[in-house]
């Protein structure tokens, strides 16, 4: 079978042309085939000129990775002569002086050559990153970069590694247009991103397919070595995903093995975090004068730790919890990527490590094992592979006192009078006294370091897929992908006396294990059929894909330990336990059309059925399609275009997609067995109805248009992409408030309830060039966005968050709060003022916005947008000789930040404060805006107003790298070897008070409000990449 | 060859289809294996019972009677005062209670609201099971009498609140005060129709169960409520009813009303019950129950004294002198001051098995301070309250009450003469001598004040002192207010209309026509 199949190859090799062959060479052919077309080759450079001949020889490499390039290319111009470079990049050809070598390989700038009195050509080819015949992974298939239709983004991958992160979706900050990431510096920490703006209440988070698999939660596993990554924006491109398309998929391809050789390939990048900024605290002296001033203006007495004239006053801890808590995180990666090809088998492996220990001194670190497996190969008309990947993570997490709270917020209110150790406390960590300081303050430290609390996540994902070609063009594939994370979480609070509100008894000291797993298989049956018909091109694709996820937990609670017993659950004098498991299952059927005429005009539609168990079966149907057009006018025979412009293409689209991001089970009514009471010491089981449902939700739909138009000029040197984007959300899903007098808990019942629409321009701009050693690349981004909601809400009633409003008309968690107007400086200000019932002289004064004499909750007002108005990114990467260089900017801007951070050291009150407050009002210090602190603020001074907005603008330098190729002399071994140092996060432009612009905020609601998100780092890196 | 392919094809395809297939049409529908459905509940009489301890067991919650209900009912009082941290507690006494800030007062709103859902959820779906008639009956009866309860602190402390009376609406309109005592008014009488005098008595699934609300819970809060409302006349006559049906009797020992050892005793017409015993040990502040969770209070650690517990609430210095006011027939100290507070007590006083002297020895803020005993674990058992948990069952209607508001009713009735005796009842457990000697013949006016200072001293701590003040007009009497300053500075705080709680602000955002309450 394989010599019938080598034959056949034989006789189409020989009817192609030189180029043609080439251009198959890279893709499809097998080892000995190639040896054969070198053969050919070698005989057909036999017809030279006799004149002046000499043997030229020279190998040949990649300028990016100094690889020797097998296959490339080398012709003598004018002339069919020409060979091809082996397996180590080398040439021999036979050329007189006056000739010019053209080499050539796809994906690769061409490159000419003058031979003169040159015996060894030697020469380094550029990839060609604007080579429009790339082909790039879209859903279930791929397809020439040119012949796209519908908004699809290509990350330069090379650029977006140069972010050191355990998560991919940190890669993509600032690298696409319309793609916003969110992050927060807690190592493993969980990174928030959006494409293209909000488009659902739910989950907003894109789909993730790597190597064809859907994938959640990518951050815990490391894909293996990325070799492209797409973002598919629109409905056109992300309609084949139906139902998980409306939020953008991203799509990342791994390396794999190539015939014929074999690579090793080394990295290693160590680096070092810290906190880039610290905030201006006040320190003991400070920190008891503003107190005490609180408590004299509410009339109390000083408290004694306070007050100097007290025996227990305290004058020798002058705790910086800022310093005390923050060292140097160490993040660390080493990658070994192993690839190569036999006969009908190629391979990469790759294995990774991952390590990042905190900027705080706690036990939080991430550390993370992966290693991928990455097979392909070809028999006859069957082609087949595995993906196969395994990843162990651990993760010490950081602790928050209570959920909702922010740690970092805590750490910031710390008192300095409490010591950070204290050996006379149970578990030897500082707390405060209810006597001396009455301060309800955590030390943050102790709280992290006494608490065990990890979580180990063994995640396994395997791909198997066979494609067999029926008959010419039909080709069946069948693809089964399993997913499987097993985890564990162990939490142990032991007993400890972290000061008199946080103290934890033995009786309260518990220990809770969980232990759960998650299987996702699906199985996509695919039939794909392509066809040429003179000038049309058709490709139809045919799809039945079945999805099916379960998931299982355990959770065993032990309460009850004495201090410095084992933290096994056997040990815990009370134990009780309990489990949770859930099924979601679903059926789609998809189908699409390419067709091209003449590669002129190009049409894609795509038709998607899905069916899902999350909704009620009358619900459970979605239907989802998409067209989309494009006109390559450079192709035009009746269209001159100037010489300057090597492409011009416009393309547009409209489709419709799904979204399905809802909790299981989300409509069926139920009730809660453990409502119980108990009757004389007796436990009375209770059972009642808790949380309000709505029998009737159905799918969430999006509808978007898109229309782009693609430039490109001097050859394509410089490229040019401009977009706009419509998109319509409907029926979206969202926990509409209730009224506490509903009843119902939450307070909120999940609901078809919302439209919303974004739309936005994106730009994109690139330009390569070089001169003479020095060769760069600008290329730059920026999108735009705008929301806006169309309906919200039942009865249209509008959704209030964290100082947030979202209404009809306006953009999703617009900030809504009081309008601060000045401080009362006396008496007869207040008397004079709208009535704010408990101010005195010294307090907030707040707008009176409805005039009615009263300052209640219909004074607050919109005043800013949460949602960035633009983001954009800047990159510049350059060469020259042996060095390499590289930065790039990122940046947002046009939205507002309700600085919570801020305004929980503003209170005034038994926490430290900003040094700002050392500012406050008096009598005598009437110019300011500070107001004066009180306890139990009667007038509300504090609450969210005009006062803690600030803009959202900034600019970061997210890196800058210098690398440099160390030159080998023997390449033998050691094909290539770079060092390289970056820094990462290096600077922020920002006037911004708190510790980032660029915090998390999961809540939708409340984007804008940042409660005290742990600062991203800022580190130094220094990395080895070695080629064997 | 063309049919091989075929053939091979096809049989490819068809085990492709066979083995890999992993989602079936069935398969498409699931169903939650975790919970039982809203659809297959409430078929039986055990349904149904559990559907009504459901709505007991909203008591228990962070908002209710684990800790906030209690605070928020104390703290303004004259007998409490606040020094804790925690601003939103420390403004409750201040009437300084922040709109933007609900924490407290808005927890007791949101599950005062979770309690009448509940209730609500019995009295739609009981009455279409096929059960005896009786239990069905003490059942929709205990229903009425919690959904009354709930409503009856939603209108007492937020005044013009919504009143479901059934959960197939999600709006639920903001209604007057009055209409508000009305629906607790019809609750508690519907109520007192349906239920048992006791559960001893009964046969059923509830038999001799202690602690469920009986006709003279339900009779004694719906003379409660008449008088809240002054119906004077209507109270007195329920209030006479409880006092006939001769089931209750004050225990001798006036502490026995605060401590887990006498716990539903004859003198507790209703208490929420609470025990270490039964359930998990988490602590379930609220939200979705959990097999884990606690049956505990928080109170006793809130209350508790420096060093034993957070001391955010204390007794009043005034509330210390007024128990030296009166002394016993055997001319000693009223033994009920020993019952509410600890203080540096001449001869020593012990608390948590620690003399009260020794232990605050060594700070003289401390040692002159004052602090509750009133539902404390304080009797050497436990060290401290540290591990949140308290077992004390709290008694909200005491039979000495219903004792005392029969006497204020036939007071404010013309029966002045006729409360001496009910008045003296409750006298003469702590021994003190007898009103109608010492203070034979006294007029209306003089009667209530007396009445004031009986109830100030029998029921301290119980969070019946504010409601008093602000039914008996005090707040608006400019004499009685500046004698309440004098009393307890935080009263110098006090604005119009702060007398009620706020609004919650997620109500008023999300509750269309809510109108906040006059003073905010």
């Amino acid at each position: 079978m394989y010599n019938v199949h080598l034959l056949i190859n034989l006789n189409e090799i020989s009817m192609m042309t030189t180029k043609q062959l080439f251009f198959n060479y890279k893709l499809f052919l097998p080892k000995k085939i190639w040896l054969l077309t070198l053969v050919v080759m070698l005989i057909s450079s036999y017809n030279l000129s006799a004149q002046q001949v000499k043997v030229i020889t020279g190998i040949v490499t990649s300028v990016k990775e100094g690889t020797p390039l097998p296959g490339v290319n080398v012709l003598i111009k004018g002339t069919t002569t020409g060979v091809v470079t082996d397996f180590n990049g080398k040439y021999s050809i036979n050329a007189s002086s006056n000739n010019v070598l053209t080499f050539t390989y796809v994906g690769f700038q061409n490159q000419e050559i003058s031979v003169g009195n040159q015996t060894q050509i030697n020469i380094s080819l550029a990839e060609d990153t604007t080579s429009l015949d790339e082909v790039v992974v879209v859903g279930y298939g791929t397809q020439r970069k040119s012949d796209l239709t519908g908004a699809v983004s290509v990350v330069d991958v090379d650029a977006a590694k140069k972010t050191v992160s355990y998560d991919v979706a940190k890669m993509l900050q600032g690298r696409v247009a319309g793609v916003t990431v969110q992050s927060s510096g807690e190592p493993g920490g969980f990174v928030n991103i959006k494409i293209r703006g909000i488009t659902s209440f739910n989950n907003n988070n894109p789909l993730f397919v790597i190597d064809g698999m859907i994938v959640d939660s990518p951050y815990d596993f490391a894909p293996g070595e990325i070799e492209s990554m797409q973002v598919l924006k629109d409905a056109s491109s992300a309609a084949i995903y139906g139902v998980r398309g409306a939020n953008g998929v991203i799509i990342i391809t791994t390396k794999k093995g190539k015939a014929g050789r074999i690579d090793l390939r080394y990295k290693t990048v160590v680096g070092f975090q810290n906190v880039p900024k610290t905030l201006s605290l006040t320190d003991r002296v400070g920190y008891q004068n503003i107190t005490s001033a609180a408590e004299i203006n509410r009339g109390l007495t000083v408290v004694p730790g306070n007050d100097p004239s007290s025996p227990l006053f305290i004058d020798d801890v002058d705790t910086d919890w800022q310093d005390a808590a923050y060292q140097t995180g160490v993040v660390q990666n080493h990658a070994l990527t192993f690839s190569g090809g036999a006969e009908n088998l190629n391979y990469s492996m790759n294995i990774d490590y991952f390590d990042n220990t905190s900027y705080v001194k706690t036990p939080q670190k991430y550390e993370r094992l992966s290693t991928t497996l990455n097979l392909n190969g070809a028999k006859g008309k069957f082609k087949y592979g595995a993906k196969i990947g395994y990843t162990k993570s651990d993760k010490e997490n950081f602790n928050e006192y209570l959920a909702g709270t922010s740690s970092v917020v805590q750490l910031l209110q710390a008192i300095p009078t409490m010591p950070v150790y204290d050996e006379n406390r149970l578990g030897g960590y500082g707390g405060a006294d209810n006597l001396t300081q009455r301060a309800i303050t955590l030390n943050v430290i102790g709280f992290n370091n006494l608490i065990d609390n990890s979580n180990e996540r063994n995640r396994f994902i395997g791909n198997v897929w066979g494609e067999l070609e029926i008959i010419k063009n039909l080709k069946y594939t069948i693809r089964a992908s399993a997913d499987q994370l097993d985890w564990q979480t162990k939490f142990f609070n032991p007993p400890s006396d972290l000061g008199w509100y946080y103290i934890t008894t033995n009786e309260e000291a518990a220990l809770d294990l969980t232990s759960g797993n998650e299987t996702r298989t699906i199985i996509d049956n695919l039939l794909n059929y392509s066809v040429d018909v003179e000038k049309h091109k058709f490709d139809v694709l045919l799809g039945w894909v079945q999805e099916r996820f379960d998931h299982k937990n355990h959770i065993s609670r032990g309460v009850g330990f004495e201090p410095g017993e084992i933290s096994h659950i056997e040990y815990a004098d009370d134990i009780s336990a309990r489990e949770y498991e859930s099924t979601i299952t679903s059926l789609s059927y998809i189908s699409r059309l390419n067709y091209s005429f003449d590669d002129r005009y190009l049409l894609t539609a795509n038709f998607r059925r899905d069916r899902s168990s999350l909704f009620p079966a009358e619900n459970n149907t979605g239907d989802y399609f998409s067209v989309s057009g494009a006109w390559k006018i450079n192709n035009e025979s009746f269209i001159t275009l100037p010489e300057q412009i090597s492409t011009l293409k416009i393309r547009g689209g409209y489709g419709q997609l799904g979204n399905n991001t809802i909790a299981n089970y989300g409509y069926t009514g139920t009730v809660n067995g453990f409502a119980s009471y108990v009757f004389g010491n007796t436990l009375a089981p209770g059972t009642t109805a808790v949380t309000l449902k709505d029998p009737n939700i159905k799918w969430e739909d999006t509808e978007t248009i898109n229309a782009a138009v693609e430039l490109g000029l001097f050859e394509n040197k410089l490229e040019f992409t401009a977009e706009y984007f419509e998109k319509k959300s409907t029926n979206l899903l969202a926990a509409v408030p209730l009224p506490f007098s509903t009843g119902s808990f939450p307070a909120s019942i999940i609901t078809n309830a919302a439209s919303v629409k974004n739309n936005g321009l994106e730009f994109t701009v690139s330009y390569n060039n070089e001169y003479r050693d020095f060769k760069y690349n600008v290329s730059a981004n920026l999108g735009t966005l705008k929301n806006e909601v169309l309906k919200i809400g039942l009865d249209g009633n509008p959704i209030y968050g964290a100082g947030s409003k979202t209404e009809v008309g306006r953009s999703i968690g617009e900030i809504y709060v009081y309008e601060v107007e000045g401080i009362f400086q006396n008496q007869a200000e207040i008397a004079a003022h709208a009535f704010q019932s408990s101010a005195a002289p010294g307090d907030i004064k707040y707008r009176d916005l409805n005039d009615d004499g009263l300052i209640t909750d219909a004074d607050r007002s919109f005043q800013g947008v949460a949602i960035p108005k633009y983001s954009y990114g800047l990159n510049f990467s350059s060469s020259y000789k042996n060095f390499d260089f590289s930065f790039f900017w990122q940046g947002s801007g046009g939205n507002k930040v309700l600085n919570g951070t801020y305004q929980n050291l503003m209170l005034g009150d038994y926490v430290n404060h900003h040094t700002d407050m050392l500012d406050y009002w008096t009598p005598q210090n009437t110019d300011t805006n500070i107001p004066r602190p009180v306890i139990g603020d009667p007038n509300g001074n504090n609450r969210l107003s005009s006062r803690f907005i600030e803009n959202g603008d900034f600019i970061k330098l997210q890196n800058i790298e210098l690398g440099f190729n160390v030159p080998l002399k023997d390449t033998k071994i050691v094909q290539r070897a770079r060092v390289y140092a970056s820094g990462q996060n290096v600077l922020t432009i920002s006037k911004y008070k708190g510790y980032d612009p660029d915090f998390n905020n999961g809540g939708l609601f409340s984007r804008g409000f940042d409660y005290g998100s742990f600062p991203n780092p800022r580190g130094f890196m220094f990395g080895v990449e070695v080629d064997f | 060859m063309k049919y091989t392919k075929l053939y091979y094809l096809l049989v490819f395809l068809s085990i492709t289809l066979v083995t890999v297939s992993c989602v079936k049409e069935a398969d498409l529908t699931q169903v939650d294996p975790n919970v039982e459905t809203e659809g297959s509940f409430w078929k039986t009489d055990e349904d149904a019972l559990k559907g009504v301890n459901a709505v007991y067991g909203s008591l228990l919650t962070d908002g209710t009677y684990m800790r906030s209900t209690p605070l928020l009912l104390d703290l303004k009082g004259d007998d409490c005062r606040s020094q804790s941290p925690w601003g939103s507690m420390f403004n409750v006494g201040r009437f300084n209670s922040s709109v933007s800030d609900a924490a407290i007062y808005g927890w007791a709103y949101e599950t005062y609201y979770q309690g009448v859902n509940r209730a609500n959820q019995v009295l739609e779906n009981v009455p279409n099971i096929e059960m005896d008639d009786a239990l069905k009956n003490r059942i929709l009866g205990q229903a009425y009498f919690l959904r009354g309860l709930y409503l009856f602190h939603a209108v007492n402390m937020f005044s013009s609140v919504p009143l479901p009376v059934s959960n197939n609406q999600i709006y639920h309109p903001q209604k007057s005060n009055q209409e508000g005592w009305a629906q607790v008014i019809s609750d508690f009488k519907t109520a007192s129709e349906l239920l048992p005098v006791t559960y001893t008595s009964v046969s059923g699934l509830d038999a001799g169960q202690l602690g469920r609300a009986t006709k003279g819970a339900a009779l004694a809060y719906l003379g409660k409520a008449y008088l809240f409302t002054k119906d004077f006349p209507n109270a007195r006559d329920n209030f006479k009813k409880v006092i006939d049906l001769n089931v209750y009797s004050l225990v001798p020992n006036y502490r026995d009303n605060f401590t887990a050892v006498n716990e539903n005793n004859s003198e507790s017409v209703f208490e929420v019950q609470f025990s270490r015993d039964a359930g998990g040990v988490d602590l379930g502040w609220g939200g979705a129950p959990a097999s884990g969770w606690g049956k505990t209070s928080a109170r006793a650690i809130t209350y508790g004294p420096r060093g034993f517990g957070w001391t955010d609430v204390q007794p009043t210095r005034s509330l210390f002198n007024d128990f030296q006011i009166e002394k016993t027939v055997t001319n000693q100290v009223d033994p009920r001051l020993d019952a509410t507070m600890f203080y540096n007590k001449p001869g020593g006083m012990m608390l948590y098995g620690q003399d009260f002297a020794t232990f605050y020895g060594g700070n003289s803020g401390d040692l002159n301070d004052l602090f509750c005993r009133k539902y404390q674990n304080s009797d050497g058992g436990q060290p401290n309250e540290f591990d949140w948990r308290s077992g004390i069952n709290e008694r909200i209607m005491r039979y000495a009450d219903v004792l005392m508001m029969y006497a204020e009713s036939l007071n404010e009735t013309g029966g002045t003469a006729l409360a001496y005796q009910y008045i003296q009842a409750v006298r003469d457990r702590v021994n003190l001598p007898n009103l109608a000697i010492v203070k034979p013949g006294m007029t209306q006016a003089q009667m209530r004040d007396q009445i004031a200072h009986e109830r100030l001293l029998e029921f301290a701590l119980e969070g019946h002192r504010f409601d008093d003040i602000r039914r008996w007009g005090w707040l608006n009497d400019s004499a009685k207010l500046t004698w309440l300053k004098s009393r307890d500075a935080e009263y110098n705080t006090y604005k119009p209309g702060r007398e009620f709680f706020p609004i919650p602000q997620l109500e008023m955002d999300n509750n269309p026509g809510t109108v906040q309450n006059f003073g905010y």
